[in-house]
């Protein structure tokens, strides 16, 4: 639908080949001082984000979203920790370095607009070509104009703002902030003042872009629209809920899945160690958040198979906390990467289980689901699964 | 160019109301400085270019009696005299019309008018007078009277009447313009002048031209002059002295523009606060839109940039305006003077000082004034600039907070004390418009004490006159005859006829005060109570006096170093000269330019000293009544009825008409500080409106949730009229002890720089109620647009972000 002449072809690079993440942010504190006291607003933020990802930064009011979207702006700064975006260490730039440094390399998206009312459209599309001279003056309105045709409002380049709809507000806006071609878009709130229809549109034109491998961060409180990005940081009272409990235990609440991200202890293994051997006492739950491990299910012949692999997001060792207490199956770690899982006691899982009686049941059917499934693969059956999610 | 300049010309363009205002306060100063500053240029710079055209004298001397020509061209032979020229000047009676009173007049003549030397009199219409019966007319004294070529004017001369026709218009540099002094200016051929008991070919005055000249050197010249005719018998009457290169009117107007230079630059500051509220307006207004520019790539200094160029836009806006409004006010108030001094003034003049002055005003001014702000505007964070958290917790929990917080409910209804609290949220800019507001209502509250000063003083001066009219006489006059004919007119309650002498003083053989214009003897009668000058130091005479003691002027005593005891030496010329002692000081208010510096000696003492026992020149005159008809008709009665007697009066002055001169000469002046006043009032209501209209804008949310909690227009708009008409009295409250206490200092630098007074002090009571009336209409007036913008904000406006 949109033609996109004027980026650069990013192709989304894997951070898994080594290369840096695009944004990276590092035990990032934030204190903001009240009449009452110091508020934290962000407590040690962990964040990687690879280039041609399209993130969605969930989250309730107040829970730090924005703030967290300013520190990779470079609008605000962290009380500690380090900020990088693109390369640069923005947390050690000055206002004014950070501003011409933004120009060029974020582009700005916000939930009210925030076009300059007193100039028309095209003239809010140049102003950030004129602030950082990135193009010829001579292109500049030709670029400009080509960006409205984008977003397919090119006739009404010569319009002040306030002519136009909030819609196509917001779509000049997301012109502007391509201005200068910046390799990332951050947007907050950007469908929070719209329509469902004309957010939608919106979000389509985001995903075109990232198609063309812009890397987008976008902050909503709509979670049916953050489904629609890569990946999705749920934040809580300033912390990031790691993404891999929060998509797999959905019916816990924000503040069970904060609690969880803090109870869970996070370990690693080498390529090819195992993890859980068949027949030992389970006293552990486990998410995979890195790599892949197997589950091996053991064979009459003594020779191990290989029954499944589960990747990132899925869990394992459900089935022995709600039966038995001992484990059905053994996993290691894949024989080709190491593997870092989330490790959640039993009696800490048991503990959470009690505060959502839906993931309990949730949990309790997967479990139920999977023993019936080792079931059907007796010793003789090749064909077993343990922990499906 | 960048598309940033767009959005400056629309901020321009599409807010007139706020550029109109920010380019009227700045041009209201940068008016005021072309004005003032023009006028005093120009009119010093035609003064003395005018005073310089005529060749003016370096002295003038009065001779005791009429001398032949050859006796004072014989002068040219005393070392340092350039030339000579003789002169005659005579006074006269007159009248237009028949029915008429009596008026005094100067008849002048000069052996060639064609041919002079110095004080170059100009021909203005009509012909030189040549003939017995030409007569011309100085041409201020024409305009005054309404007299033309070919009127008729009526002179008493002895018993008889004698018409002449006007048959020329003249200008004369050097005399007082007719609104001060009802002394109108003749000019007659030497035979004409016979008529007026001048003998022809003689003369009683003549002016002298020195080389080099010096201000010493000239009365070096001057006793050398005096020294040589008293060896011919001729006595000198006077000397008056004149500097070649500055009129005589300078200095005063010097001190008279100093006080409104002045206020025209506190119009500037102000205008210049008002600038400051501007901007701080527009980039609360548009702090959001900062923000966002910081966001999308723009520097401090670009944002810098951009609202300095307003500033210095509405800087050449006012200059515009301002520029050629004060030239042309400069220009006309140049000319008004000038035709006072009469000096023509005929082709409109640009003080280069003026508009370099205006220039620097109306450009350094709103830039150094919007630096503050713009500076902090651009420095916010980008953060700060686009956060929008509810209605903001702006109002700080300071000590100061909390009093007003507990004041305003305590004391006042809830919608007061919101307004009262209102007031002081920003205290930067409460503090400058209370700034404004004070110096408007202090510099008003000042200028009326000033006024009522004036009048208290010349009050008092004309109080401690107990007597009514004066009359001069022609030559002395024995005082039994005078007095006993002066108590046959009805409505004389007493009469006291005072001998006057010229007097050259002298201290430690150094001639301080020369004989002329200014200093004259004054034998008064040690018991009399028709004046008693205000004493400063020493005591007035003893009843019984009779040594050689005098009073004199402080302003003389404290220029030469002489105090109460000292003895100085008085020369009378041909009457010789004497020791006096010092026993007292006295304050004449009045010094300098046409006013008497006159030394007190006892009567008898002056008597003895100068022979003349019982006689005298001038006669004091109490009436019965003190109404100013009834004295005006007693003083003709008894010119008239001296005239009948063949005694000559030369000048006569009712203290009636004396006070108007008095009351005439100030209020010039306080009119035109009341001006300036108001001006600087107008531009502090346009500060208050300026600020007020920031709080609305900044309160914008806060007036929608006011609204969707059910607050109406009406109150809304009480909010902002009550928190203009607070600042409005917080002004009047500080204004008042600030005058109270500046008042009497600026009184009294101002009465010695502009009147040459030492005025009486007094605070005008009755002003701090007509400021309070006035700073509270201008509160409301200032505050009504923005109240109304206020109640014009919607709900939904108001609470929709951005």
């Amino acid at each position: 639908m949109f033609t996109l002449p004027f980026f650069r072809n990013n192709e989304p690079q894997d951070n898994a080949n080594g290369s840096h993440p695009i944004i990276d942010l590092r035990d990032v504190q934030k204190f903001y001082k009240t009449v009452i006291g110091d508020f934290h607003a962000l407590k040690s933020i962990d964040l990687q984000i690879n280039a041609g990802e399209f993130v969605g930064v969930i989250g309730k009011s107040g829970s730090g979203k924005s703030t967290l979207l300013n520190m990779v702006t470079g609008i605000d700064r962290p009380t500690s920790g380090e900020v990088y975006v693109n390369g640069t260490a923005v947390h050690k730039l000055n206002e004014n370095q950070m501003a011409r440094w933004r120009g060029k390399n974020l582009g700005i998206v916000f939930q009210f607009f925030q076009l300059l009312p007193t100039i028309s459209v095209i003239e809010n599309i140049m102003l950030p070509m004129d602030f950082c001279r990135t193009y010829p003056m001579r292109e500049r309105e030709k670029r400009a104009l080509g960006l409205l045709e984008m977003v397919e409002l090119a006739d009404h380049a010569y319009k002040l703002p306030t002519a136009l709809s909030g819609g196509q507000q917001q779509r000049v806006a997301i012109a502007r902030a391509l201005a200068n071609d910046p390799p990332i878009v951050i947007a907050d709130e950007p469908t929070g003042n719209l329509d469902s229809k004309t957010a939608e549109s919106v979000f389509a034109l985001f995903n075109d872009l990232v198609a063309k491998g812009k890397t987008i961060i976008i902050v909503t409180h709509d979670s049916g629209l953050a489904k629609q990005t890569h990946r999705t940081a749920l934040i809580t009272d300033g912390e990031i809920v790691n993404e891999y409990v929060a998509k797999d235990m959905t019916t816990l609440t924000q503040d069970q899945l904060l609690q969880a991200t803090r109870l869970a202890k996070c370990q690693t293994y080498e390529a090819g160690s195992m993890i859980i051997s068949e027949g030992t006492n389970a006293d552990s739950f486990y998410i995979v958040s890195k790599g892949n491990v197997e589950v091996v299910l053991p064979r009459a012949n003594q020779s191990d198979v290989v029954a499944l692999q589960l990747g990132p997001g899925k869990v394992f060792g459900e089935m022995a906390f709600f039966h038995e207490r001992r484990r059905w199956a053994s996993v290691r770690a894949s024989e080709h990467n190491p593997v870092e899982v989330l490790v959640l006691s039993y009696d800490q899982l048991d503990e959470l289980l009690a505060q959502s009686e839906a993931t309990r049941e949730a949990l309790q059917r997967l479990a139920n689901r999977n023993m019936e499934n080792v079931a059907r693969q007796s010793p003789g059956n090749l064909t077993g699964r343990e922990g499906t999610s | 160019m960048s598309v940033i300049w767009y959005k400056v010309w629309f901020d321009l363009w599409h807010n007139k109301t706020r550029t109109l205002l920010a380019v009227l306060s700045i041009a209201a100063g940068v008016f005021a400085v072309g004005a003032i500053f023009g006028m005093s240029e120009l009119l010093i710079t035609n003064m003395n270019e005018s005073h310089r055209a005529v060749l003016p004298t370096h002295i003038d001397v009065g001779l005791a009696r009429y001398v032949d020509e050859d006796v004072i061209l014989s002068i040219r032979e005393v070392p340092g005299v350039e030339d000579v020229e003789p002169y005659n000047s005579v006074t006269a009676l007159y009248k237009l019309h028949p029915e008429d009173e009596w008026r005094q007049a100067v008849v002048q003549m000069r052996p060639d008018f064609e041919a002079q030397k110095y004080e170059l009199l100009q021909l203005r219409g009509g012909h030189w007078p040549g003939t017995k019966n030409d007569l011309a007319i100085e041409r201020m004294a024409a305009q005054f009277l309404g007299v033309e070529i070919g009127d008729s004017v009526i002179f008493k001369i002895g018993d008889q009447e004698r018409t002449l026709p006007v048959t020329g218009l003249i200008r004369h540099p050097f005399v007082p313009p007719p609104q001060f002094m009802d002394l109108a200016f003749f000019f007659m051929s030497g035979e004409g002048m016979e008529r007026l008991n001048v003998p022809e070919g003689k003369f009683g005055a003549f002016y002298v031209r020195i080389t080099p000249y010096s201000y010493d050197h000239a009365r070096e010249v001057a006793s050398a002059i005096k020294d040589k005719l008293a060896k011919q018998g001729v006595g000198v009457g006077s000397f008056v002295y004149e500097d070649p290169e500055e009129h005589w009117g300078s200095s005063m107007m010097d001190g008279f523009t100093l006080v409104q230079k002045l206020l025209a630059i506190i119009c500037v500051v102000v205008g210049a606060i008002l600038i400051y509220n501007t901007l701080s307006n527009l980039i609360t207004q548009q702090t959001n839109q900062i923000g966002i520019l910081k966001a999308i790539g723009a520097r401090t200094s670009t944002i810098i940039g951009i609202y300095l160029v307003n500033a210095l836009v509405y800087g050449m806006l006012a200059l515009v305006i301002a520029l050629p409004l004060g030239a042309l006010v400069a220009s006309t108030t140049t000319k008004i003077f000038l035709n006072l001094y009469n000096i023509d003034y005929v082709q409109f003049e640009l003080s280069a000082q003026a508009v370099t002055f205006q220039v620097i005003c109306a450009l350094a001014a709103p830039l150094l004034a919007g630096l503050p702000p713009v500076l902090h505007g651009a420095r916010i964070s980008v953060r700060q600039a686009i956060a929008s958290y509810g209605l903001g917790g702006d109002f700080r929990s300071g000590r100061l907070d909390r009093l007003v917080d507990a004041f305003g409910q305590s004391w006042l209804p809830t919608l007061y004390a919101t307004a009262f609290g209102n007031m002081f949220r920003h205290r930067g800019r409460l503090l400058l418009t209370q700034l404004v507001l004070i110096i408007a209502g202090g510099s008003f509250l000042m200028v009326v004490s000033l006024n009522s000063s004036a009048t208290f003083t010349l009050d008092n001066l004309y109080g401690r006159r107990h007597f009514d009219t004066t009359i001069q006489f022609g030559s002395i006059q024995r005082a039994a005859r005078v007095q006993a004919l002066a108590e046959t007119v009805p409505g004389v309650e007493a009469s006291e006829l005072r001998l006057v002498q010229s007097a050259t003083l002298f201290v430690e053989g150094q001639l301080i005060k020369e004989a002329g214009i200014g200093t004259s003897l004054q034998g008064i009668p040690t018991g009399s109570d028709f004046s008693s000058p205000l004493i400063v130091a020493g005591r007035w005479f003893l009843p019984g006096e009779n040594g050689r003691a005098v009073v004199m002027t402080r302003q003389t005593a404290e220029d030469n170093d002489i105090q109460v005891g000292d003895t100085v030496i008085l020369d009378l010329g041909q009457l010789g000269r004497d020791e006096w002692q010092v026993v007292g000081l006295y304050d004449p208010v009045f010094v300098g330019g046409f006013n008497q510096d006159t030394i007190f000696a006892p009567l008898e003492s002056l008597y003895q000293t100068t022979k003349k026992y019982g006689q005298g020149s001038v006669l004091y005159v109490r009436t019965t009544s003190h109404d100013p008809e009834f004295t005006a008709a007693v003083t003709k009665q008894l010119k008239e009825m001296y005239d009948r007697h063949g005694l000559k009066v030369a000048i006569s002055e009712t203290q009636a008409d004396s006070r108007k001169t008095a009351d005439w000469q100030f209020a010039i002046v306080i009119w035109m500080m009341l001006s300036l006043a108001i001006i600087v009032a107008l531009v502090g209501g346009l500060a208050l409106m300026g600020a007020l209209s920031i709080g609305v804008i900044e309160r914008t949310k806060e007036i929608g949730v006011l609204r969707a909690v059910g607050a109406r227009s009406r109150a809304i708009l009480g909010i902002f009229v009550m928190e203009g008409v607070l600042q409005g009295l917080l002004s009047w409250l500080v204004a008042m002890p600030i005058s109270f206490l500046v008042s009497p200092l600026l009184a009294a630098a101002l009465g010695k720089a502009m009147f040459g007074a030492t005025l009486d002090y007094q605070y005008n009571w009755s002003a701090v109620t007509t400021w309070f009336i006035t700073v509270v209409v201008i509160s409301i007036v200032a505050s009504i647009l923005p109240a109304r913008s206020a109640t014009r904000i919607s709900v939904r406006d108001s609470l929709a972000y951005a």
